[in-house]
């Protein structure tokens, strides 16, 4: 046992990294709360005293698929095992120094293994902390800690690491538990870039871990390194806050009406934060990432360590060749949650595999398919849809008979649903509603049994699901083949007009049903207008009290009668709704409200005049081929059509499956609602963190609250940290494409060609259109990604560019509906833009250049 | 010759079945708007089963019938093979 004051950073072996880190920092009089280390020397007694060393050691020998079970029986051994008297009294005598005269003294109870917050490994939510710990638990908690060395995640992450199992021990800390009232973290240095130049703060109401773990949107400033300048701040609506006092226990409860939008910290506040932050990073020699709390006024120090800077795979990749999945990440650049990767990896071929949250291509297995001399590269080039001019691949003999197997057997496979998917009228996938509807009111089915019959094979009495997902994936198929052929017959016969004719004479298909969305918007927005109450109450208030104010409008009941059919045909719409996660317009229509908002911010005019643009452009396209082409225009006609008609079969199928997902989701609240009222679940949106069988083993018991709890937290540590990093294109191949080469010349950023055109304007970056409604009529949108629900701004927008994305993308289509220049798969381009920049976005050339920036 | 003849004949009565079998479905995959819309659920019955029967008895009877029962007996064992598959990994 040792006062948490006397270690030292040459006690790394005895108290673990983090202790060592507390104790000199308390040394040097930062205001550390007072505390005691259980030491690794107390923690091997108790292993050898367990007997269970040798078994230990044999971790390493272990096979993947059984690293969990072996980790569970481990932590079992020791969680089971009583601490021996001597032991168990020493323990209780500190305990009982530290909280002096305050018999009922909370204890926070914390990790601190040799091989954490170093460096190399921070381990951040691996190991185990419990807050509110009683006198009476204290033991226990000790215990649990130390058995939370094995958890699988832990396990992996130091077979990820190349740490050796035997060489890592683990001490206790135990803690005064602060009464936090505003708590956060700080970075000395930019935690993804490593950037120096300044200090980033996060904090919110209550206890940290709230924060550390994602479970709020906290405030975040960013303070200039030199000048200790404020720079930028950020007030988010902190909808939740978890209390650490004796009532609340650790419990996350709402944050009051009042505190919601305010800022959690006053000036002074934060310069103490900066200031302690700076100190810390001065006496541990490193950039250092902190966690502190305010109590009584007072700033608490409660753990310091060095930055270790964000990178997508905590774990080592798998082996092999990947590259990303583009039709997903470019609809949804964020990581999935555990349990959307769960339930999609059920349903996927092997040949894609979650990696780092996000799905990648086996470049292995297509490889091997494509009957062609190709490199690798060269593969995923062509998976990631990405032109880059690159010559037509050799043919390879070699390799056809594999090729003539695979397309035999695509063959039998789906003929049968290409067949199908013919002659059907134009509405049929309407009845998906009336089959989400019957499932949805269906008790007995769950959401598994709910994804299989909406998202996959359906029942054979009943199978429109199949059709829906059957009709996005053939249209996506086809719809190359048709674009491919317009733009031969025009290169041949019309070479003159390049290749924004394609573009224009496969777009503008009537009966797009995200574009009526966009028009059915346009269309509320104009019956805002009529009501100058509802205009301004939409304008002016908090985006999050709209929906109650417009309820209290008298003024505004015929409004509301038309959002409620714009819900009813639209509401299970959303932004990055292929997340599960994500709450539906149905269920919370603020970001629909953010969206009008952003719409009202426009010139009054005929809704939908904007979207008949690509129309326009179109006609005057056609006219020119009739007259020229003569008698071949009727080939061009029909290849365009054909074009059109399967691309807008594929936005109308993506329409409807994204109301499966709704459903889905439902299901999956429901289950979320049930482990809630039984006590196994703490807060709302836990579910999403589990995968699917550890939420049946919630349900039978067979897996414990408060271990589902951990895993919870730490799996939300990992998605925060995946989030703050752009994925990589490729796994274990290395691109040098052109590409990839342009991506920073100078004032030109490169992307590819979604929607042709030229347009000069004011760059606008939105990173989240639910919540940034700030778009201008004419605006450039800068975005990391564009799915459906964004294509609304793009009735505002002058021009959008996108990080992630394809000419194929949803988005891409509706932009050409829209003619509205739309440039994607532009590399660092929220990065690079900021607002307020004048830009020339050349669609046609896929480029994007820098006239002039705002400080000029 | 007899044996181009057989070939086609092979890959028509595959073919054929794709689509007879689709025609089928149609009822169900209508099931929803089959009373607006009995034309299209029927209409294809009649075409593609008629179609069916003329192509047996006109091309080469043996090879069309092995094209025809070879690939309902393939897509009916790819049905019951991904049901089972989905039931599996899709299962409560």
């Amino acid at each position: 046992m040792l006062p948490l004051a006397a270690a030292r950073s040459s006690d790394v072996a005895l108290v673990g990294a983090k202790a060592a880190n507390l104790g000199e920092l308390a040394r040097d009089g930062l205001p550390v709360p007072p505390g005691f280390v259980i030491t690794t020397a107390a923690f091997r007694h108790v292993i050898q005293s367990l007997g269970i060393d040798k078994e230990i050691g044999r971790v390493g020998k272990v096979g993947e698929h059984e690293l969990c079970a072996f980790g569970i029986r481990l932590q079992r051994q020791v969680t089971s095992a009583a601490i021996e008297a001597t032991l168990a009294n020493e323990i209780s005598e500190a305990h009982a120094c530290l909280r002096g005269a305050d018999t009922r003294m909370l204890s926070v109870v914390r990790s601190s293994a040799t091989a954490e917050d170093t460096a190399a490994a921070s381990f951040a939510g691996q190991h185990r902390t419990y807050y509110c710990v009683e006198a009476t638990d204290l033991l226990e908690k000790i215990l649990r800690c130390w058995a939370s060395l094995w958890t699988p995640e832990a396990i992996v992450y130091r077979i990820a690491r190349g740490i050796a199992h035997m060489s890592v021990a683990m001490a206790v800390i135990v803690q005064r538990m602060i009464p936090s009232e505003v708590s956060g973290t700080a970075f000395t240095a930019d935690p993804v870039s490593g950037e120096r130049g300044h200090i980033v703060i996060e904090s919110s109401w209550g206890l940290g871990s709230a924060v550390v773990d994602g479970r709020v949107t906290p405030d975040r400033y960013i303070v200039n390194r030199e000048t200790l300048e404020t720079e930028s701040s950020r007030i988010a609506d902190k909808r939740f806050m978890v209390r650490g006092d004796r009532i609340a226990m650790g419990v996350p409860a709402p944050v009051p009406e009042s505190s919601r939008r305010i800022a959690t910290l006053s000036r002074t506040q934060l310069e103490s934060v900066v200031s302690v932050a700076l100190q810390c990073e001065e006496l541990l020699g490193a950039p250092q990432d902190i966690e502190w709390t305010f109590a009584d006024d007072s700033l608490h120090l409660l753990q310091s360590r060095p930055i270790t800077t964000a990178r997508l795979h905590e774990t080592a990749p798998p082996a092999g060749k990947w590259v990303l999945f583009k039709p997903i990440v470019e609809n949804f650049a964020d990581p999935l949650t555990p349990l959307q990767i769960d339930l999609m990896g059920r349903a996927f071929s092997p040949f894609i595999q979650a990696i780092g949250g996000r799905f990648y291509v086996n470049v292995k297995w297509v490889r091997r398919l494509l009957p062609f001399r190709l490199s690798d590269e060269a593969v995923a080039t062509l998976l990631y849809l990405t032109s880059d001019g690159s010559p037509m691949p050799r043919f390879q003999v070699t390799k056809l008979p594999l090729s003539l197997i695979a397309c035999v057997i695509a063959w039998l496979a789906s003929s049968e649903l290409l067949a199908r998917s013919q002659g059907m009228p134009d509405d049929f996938m309407d009845a998906y509603r009336a089959l989400c509807r019957n499932v949805e009111a269906d008790p007995r089915v769950g959401p598994l049994s709910a994804l299989r019959r909406l998202l996959t094979i359906g029942e054979v009495s009943d199978p429109i699901g199949l059709m829906v997902v059957s009709v996005n994936c053939l249209a996506a198929l086809r719809t190359p083949f048709w674009v491919g052929a317009v733009r031969a017959m025009l290169r041949r016969w019309e070479p003159s007009l390049g290749e924004d004719a394609v573009a224009i004479l496969c777009a503008g298909s009537e009966g797009i049903l995200t574009v009526e969305m966009g028009r059915d918007l346009a269309s509320l927005a104009g019956e805002a207008r009529k009501e100058p109450e509802v205009t301004k109450l939409l304008a002016t208030t908090t985006i999050e009290d709209v929906s109650q104010r417009l309820r209290e409008l008298p003024v505004a009941q015929s409004f509301l009668t038309q959002v409620d059919a714009f819900l009813f045909k639209h509401g299970h719409r959303a932004v990055k709704e292929f997340e599960v996660q994500t709450a539906r317009w149905g269920e919370d229509p603020t970001q629909l409200y953010a969206l009008l908002r952003s719409q009202l911010a426009g010139r009054e005019g005929p809704e939908g005049e904007n979207a008949r643009r690509g129309d326009r452009g179109r006609e005057q396209l056609e006219k020119h081929l009739r007259s020229s082409l003569g008698w071949r225009w009727i080939m061009v006609r029909f290849a365009a059509g054909r074009a059109r008609e399967f691309l807008k079969l594929r936005e109308n199928s993506r329409f409807y499956h994204i109301m499966g997902f709704g459903v889905v989701r439902k299901k999956i609240l429901d289950v979320e609602e049930e482990l809630i009222r039984d006590g196994k679940l703490g807060s709302r949106g836990d579910i999403f963190y589990l995968l699917w069988s550890e939420v049946i083993g919630l349900r039978s018991g067979s897996l414990r609250a408060e271990d589902a709890e951990q895993t919870i937290q730490q799996r939300r540590i990992e998605h925060l940290r995946r989030k703050r990093s752009a994925p990589p294109r490729t796994l274990g191949i290395t691109m040098s494409s052109p590409q990839q080469a342009k991506i920073d010349s100078g004032n030109t950023l490169y992307g590819q060609c979604a929607s042709p055109g030229r347009y000069e304007g004011v760059v606008r970056l939105i990173r989240d259109p639910g919540g940034d409604t700030s778009l201008t009529p004419g605006e450039v949108l800068v975005a990391p990604y564009a799915d459906p629900a964004w294509t609304p701004l793009f009735l505002a927008a002058g021009a959008a560019v996108v990080e992630v994305g394809s000419y194929l993308s949803h988005s891409g289509t509706i932009a050409r509906e829209y003619g509205m220049p739309f440039v994607v798969d532009v590399a660092g381009c929220t990065q690079r833009l900021e607002n307020g920049m004048h830009v020339l976005v050349d669609a046609s050339a896929g480029m994007v250049r820098i006239l002039v920036s705002e400080s000029e | 010759m007899r044996t181009i003849v057989a070939a086609i004949s092979f890959v028509l009565g595959s073919y054929l079945a794709a689509r007879t079998i689709a025609a089928l479905y149609r009822v169900a995959d209508l099931r929803y708007a089959l009373r607006r819309e009995w034309r299209r659920g029927v209409g294809p019955i009649i075409l593609w089963g008629g179609t069916a029967i003329a192509a047996a008895m006109l091309m080469d009877k043996r090879a069309f019938q092995y094209g025809f029962i070879g690939y309902v007996a393939i897509s009916v064992a790819l049905m019951v093979a991904s049901r089972l598959w989905y039931r599996l990994r899709l299962r409560e």
